[in-house]
């Protein structure tokens, strides 16, 4: 893991990508109780798509130069496989543009805060971001003047009152 | 014992076991991380295996145990 971080670090200080932020499981299990999952969630910004109908094109030209081998929509980094993702919508900007610098494996790098990563799980709403969302609720100090103000901001409080009918006040 | 009493006694077994529960899971929540990602890998380990000859569960090419 550490490896592998140093290798998204480097990918920042070479000019690659402009930043990037730990997204996925491996940010929810910073926060919340482990559970299994298989590969790293990487929220990416590039400075300038040269290339719209291959926007990671200079990843996986990175990828290549360093024998990094790829497996599907995943590139295995120092054996973790690593899925980059370019900021697909408003939310996951701002997740990106907030998120919290950490130490981890003694490297710096980037994880999402719990309130955004909570947002993200109302959003997509699949059975394991439902499950998750709970567990966040229960586990973890998030703030929650922050997660009401990203809410109302991005149109989610609907998402949240249901989701709270359906499995909290019941 | 009366039915109601036991019941009681029962109901409130039943509520302490799952508080107890609760705050086991906390505490695996407030781990270091490294701590965490060691449980990770051991849960990819059990998680690969019951996957092995399981034709209800798919194991996609990217699926290994981190090392």
């Amino acid at each position: 893991m550490k490896k592998t971080l140093e290798q998204l670090n480097n990918l920042v200080e070479l000019g690659v990508i402009e930043k990037y932020a730990i997204g996925g499981g491996i940010a929810h299990f910073y926060y919340i109780e482990p559970s299994v999952t298989y590969d790293l969630d990487i929220m990416i910004r590039i400075k300038s798509v040269s290339d719209n109908l291959a926007p990671l094109k200079k990843i996986y030209e990175w990828a290549g130069i360093n024998n990094f081998e790829i497996k599907d929509e995943h590139i295995i980094i120092e054996n973790i496989p690593v899925q980059f993702l370019l900021e697909y919508n408003p939310l996951i900007e701002e997740a990106v543009e907030k998120a919290a610098e950490v130490v981890i494996f003694d490297t710096k790098t980037v994880i999402m805060k719990p309130e955004y990563l909570m947002a993200i799980m109302l959003q997509t709403n699949r059975s394991k971001d439902r499950e998750r969302l709970l567990l966040f609720l229960e586990q973890t100090n998030y703030d929650s003047s922050t997660f009401k103000e990203i809410l109302i901001k991005f149109n989610l409080g609907e998402n949240y009152a249901k989701f709270r009918k359906k499995y909290i006040d019941e | 014992m009366p039915n109601s009493e036991k019941n009681i006694l029962m109901n409130e077994m039943i509520n302490k076991v799952a508080a107890n529960k609760i705050q086991y899971h906390i505490s695996k929540s407030k781990l270091p991380f490294e701590e965490k990602f060691k449980i990770i890998i051991s849960l990819q380990a059990i998680d690969l295996e019951f996957r092995k000859n399981n034709p209800h569960k798919k194991v996609k090419t990217y699926f290994r145990v981190w090392q």
